[in-house]
């Protein structure tokens, strides 16, 4: 058995599981609060993803960059709800049928910007760990203590804090949450915009190891709908479950077996999973939710 | 129609399904929009307002089938009570766990695995935790086991001698004449009988169509 | 007037249109404007595409993402059938028709267990699965693809004579014909008891099943309706573009069928066609947008969702209502009374203060008046 591809694939695959975890927490954030399924939030993460890039040709460095997307991206979302999603409360479907619409148009906007054309970022961190024969490039540690610290941040905000218990609240019962006074609406646009911040810090932490393209945010979004699914929609926990299986078990079938195989099977996997258990696999702890 | 809730008494609304009680509930806390009259708080017109500035003037309203938050711990639940008092005030807290002391024992314990008469108290812990002057309650017996209903009933006659103002609306007519200082019977959105609760009792329609007897 | 001769007339009506738009069709389809019949051709294409997310969305309610992947199972089928085996194009048409019956039921069965989101999910796994599956089969032509060799023969119209696989018009009439008949099959079923059966089971499905209607079945009935209508697309939109390959069913296109039939109106026989028209002359022959059209229809869907989310097709249906309404109301003149407005109780009358009148309204904490 060759240990480097063994432990490469545990690498790659909790850098997968990274990704896929912070999109598919915005994704069941805002499922859980908002009842919609956000299709853009794959654009979201692509828009981030080449902020950086935009950003790093004016010089701007990466950990510059990096809060600057996030602040940026948090005001879109907070802008995109209560611009467009507020007005579409009493139909979820309306509100998919809106996020459809913004895939369109920021793919748009990314391709007018930047063009078709692939492009590299200057890379954060060229270290290189090397323990015994197997080289751990440290971008790829980097991507996964940074989303392991941010999954620590989200936990405390949501359990601990006060604007965080008000969005578990308007996400169990909207209208007792009225009838306490908490302004719903406004914990609504707060949860799209901390969902923005987490998907376009996917996009800025892919950036450190691959280049940018426009179908960069293609993978992510299925995989943050099979993870949506896997750990039950609208659980956090579950989510980032969800995102470690699915992340190192793609790993080590791109890496022993097919890249193209293991996606066809994950399809498999995601229809399997929605018929005999469409409320996830992971989330059998209440706790688990919102 | 027209209802007063007098300061620091106990006023019940009757009437059967859909003759417009938790409809007016609701209108009064500012989930529903009324098409037509006004509602008053003090002398002050609040029936434009949104139901947090409703909250924070002072009126809770403890919904019917509790609506707690169920994946919230119970101490949770009564911190977004008090949500408009910027965190839980301390004499309130101390208040609500006097008046239900068997929510002290399970503050960590998760809204929903609480049983129907703790969710009943925790859903009017939660009103009351803010220490409004008027409480809106919505069938706080529905659903119950009666000897929880008769410890619910101890806790609202308890309430009664505080100087908070009730407005109660419950299908049981008999137990909420009983706490009540006036009652209204309501009918298609209307006021058809109306008196102090004492007389309602005496009045032979109530006791025909409400009380069964 | 009685309704059978009420009915009658219905149908002579609605026989007028039928025949109406053979006419024209047959008229655009002796144009000799290449630009004028590559663009019917194109709008039959995808109008017939959009019919069948139409059938399964619009009247049956479920929001479904597979069809783009069961047109390419038509196309594909057709492609292979014609290329590598030699089959004739009609019988290559009936086997693709087949294939998307076969994937269509087999997706329609397991997908019926769900609604909402988890359906839309499940059937855009399914899309996408196909989608990944077509370039690892070497018959496929893998990532290059292949040729379709459409070849479906000719037709004669009194004396008229098209090649249907020209691009002087055959093909043009060849696609229009099978719209107006898929169509015209469409609106048949939406007016039987099975096409009720779809529309009761879209507007509320529990009370569907307490009139004794058979939810899953007559779902599924509907998806696999939806997936013969978009394997016949798939067959023509491989016939008129020659050539087939990957990237022409990807996630892109999903979108465009969404902005078609939501512009032009779900649940409408028509909204399909108006959507796709408005689409392809505005992406195919004004090239508004120029490459990037795409955003420009995502903005279309947005504003669409939030200012008419009933489409063209509702706006116009509301306009008429709204017209029919003002002439029937000039017609029955001053009969209407105006009283008895809801909400209009007994306000004015003072509120009823509790019996010992001592407590008037000044004292008291809260007074609710003539809410109702």
């Amino acid at each position: 058995m060759d240990v480097n591809l063994f432990l490469q694939s545990i690498i790659n695959g909790l850098v997968l599981a990274s990704v896929y975890a912070l999109v598919a927490l915005g994704l069941t954030l805002v499922f859980g609060v908002l009842d919609i399924v956000n299709f853009a939030q794959g654009q979201l993460l692509l828009l981030g993803a080449y902020v950086v890039y935009g950003l790093s040709t004016k010089g701007v460095g990466y950990w510059t960059a990096l809060p600057i997307v996030l602040v940026g991206s948090a005001a879109l979302g907070y802008g995109l709800d209560s611009a467009l999603f507020a007005r579409v409360r009493k139909t979820p479907m309306n509100g998919l049928l809106i996020s459809i619409g913004l895939i369109a148009i920021f793919g748009d906007v990314v391709q007018r910007v930047w063009g078709p054309d692939q492009y590299d970022v200057p890379q954060p961190i060229t270290t290189v760990i090397t323990v015994g024969s197997v080289r751990i490039p440290g971008a790829r540690l980097l991507i996964v203590a940074v989303t392991i610290l941010v999954l620590i941040a989200l936990t405390v905000f949501l359990r601990l804090s006060r604007p965080g218990a008000a969005i578990r609240a308007v996400a169990q019962n909207s209208e007792a949450a009225a009838l306490m006074g908490i302004p719903v609406e406004r914990y609504r646009h707060i949860a799209f915009a901390v969902s923005a911040a987490l998907a376009s810090l996917g996009g800025v932490l892919l950036v450190a190891v691959f280049p940018v393209d426009p179908t960069l945010s293609d993978s992510p979004l299925l995989k943050g709908f099979i993870v949506l699914i896997l750990g039950g929609a609208g659980s956090p926990l579950g989510a980032v479950l969800g995102a470690l299986v699915l992340g190192v078990s793609e790993a080590f079938g791109i890496g022993y077996w097919s890249a193209s195989g293991t996606q066809v099977l994950e399809l498999v996997l995601l229809i399997v999973i929605l018929y005999f258990r469409p409320t996830g696999l992971i989330r059998t702890a209440h706790e688990a939710t919102l | 129609m027209s209802v007063v809730v007098p300061p620091g008494e106990v006023v019940a609304l009757l009437g059967n399904n859909g003759a417009g009680k938790s409809t007016t509930l609701r209108t009064i806390s500012g989930l529903h929009r009324a098409s037509a009259g006004q509602i008053y708080l003090e002398g002050g017109r609040i029936s434009h307002l949104a139901p947090r500035e409703i909250v924070q003037l002072g009126i809770s309203h403890v919904p019917e089938g509790r609506l707690i938050f169920p994946e919230l711990t119970v101490l949770d639940n009564l911190k977004m009570g008090a949500y408009v008092r910027k965190g839980l005030p301390k004499e309130g807290l101390d208040y609500v766990l006097e008046t239900f002391p068997v929510l002290g024992q399970i503050l960590h314990r998760r809204g929903g695995a609480l049983s129907g008469g703790q969710q009943q108290m925790l859903a009017i812990a939660r009103g009351l935790v803010a220490q409004p002057k008027v409480l809106l309650l919505d069938e706080p017996s529905l659903g119950l086991a009666p000897i929880v209903v008769h410890a619910i009933a101890g806790v609202l006659e308890q309430l009664r001698t505080t100087g908070l103002s009730i407005l109660l609306v419950e299908q049981n007519a008999e137990l909420a004449l009983r706490l009540a200082n006036w009652g209204y019977v309501l009918a298609n959105g209307r006021v058809t009988v109306s008196g102090a609760a004492a007389s309602l009792v005496a009045d032979d329609e109530v006791r025909r169509s409400y009380l069964g007897i | 007037m009685t309704s059978a001769a009420d009915r009658r007339q219905a149908v002579r009506k609605s026989g007028l249109v039928w025949l109406g738009a053979a006419v024209v069709i047959v008229a655009v389809g002796r144009s000799s404007n290449l630009e004028i019949l590559n663009v019917g051709a194109l709008t039959a294409i995808w109008a017939l595409w959009s019919s069948s997310l139409n059938v399964v969305w619009g009247y049956g309610g479920d929001f479904s993402m597979a069809q783009i992947g069961l047109g390419a199972v038509g196309a594909y089928m057709e492609a292979v059938l014609v290329t590598h085996y030699g089959w004739p194009f009609w019988a290559a048409l009936g086997g693709a028709v087949g294939a998307a019956v076969v994937v269509g039921f087999v997706i329609g069965v397991v997908a019926a267990r769900l609604s909402g989101f988890y359906f839309s999910i499940m059937t855009l796994a399914f899309g996408l699965a196909l989608l990944a599956l077509v370039p690892t089969l070497a018959i496929t032509g893998q990532s290059t693809g292949l040729p379709t060799n459409i070849a479906p023969g000719t037709i004669r119209i009194g004396g008229l004579e098209w090649n249907l696989a020209s691009r002087r018009g055959g093909y043009f009439l060849l696609c229009a014909l099978v719209l107006v008949v898929v169509l015209f099959l469409v609106a048949r079923l939406v007016k039987s008891p099975r096409g009720r059966a779809m529309v009761a089971v879209r507007e509320d499905p529990v009370l569907a099943t307490s009139v004794a209607i058979d939810v899953g079945r007559t779902r599924l009935v509907a998806f696999v309706l939806g997936a013969v209508i978009a394997g016949i697309a798939g067959v023509l939109y491989g016939g008129y573009l020659g050539f087939i390959f990957p990237s022409l069913f990807t996630f892109s296109a999903i979108i465009t069928m969404i902005v078609q039939v939501v512009l032009g109106g779900r649940g409408f026989l028509i909204g399909p066609l108006i959507g796709a028209a408005i689409y392809v002359v505005l992406t195919d022959w004004v090239r508004f947008g120029g490459q990037y059209s795409d955003g420009v229809f995502g903005l279309l869907l947005v504003v669409i969702i939030l200012f008419a989310p009933k489409g063209l097709c509702g706006l116009g249906a509301d306009a008429i209502d709204a017209f029919r309404r003002r002439r029937e109301a000039g017609r029955a003149g001053t009969s209407l009374a105006s009283g008895n407005q809801p909400g209009s109780g007994p306000t004015g009358t003072g509120p009823i203060a509790p019996a010992s009148d001592d407590v008037g309204p000044h004292h008291s904490v809260v007074q609710t008046d003539g809410t109702r």
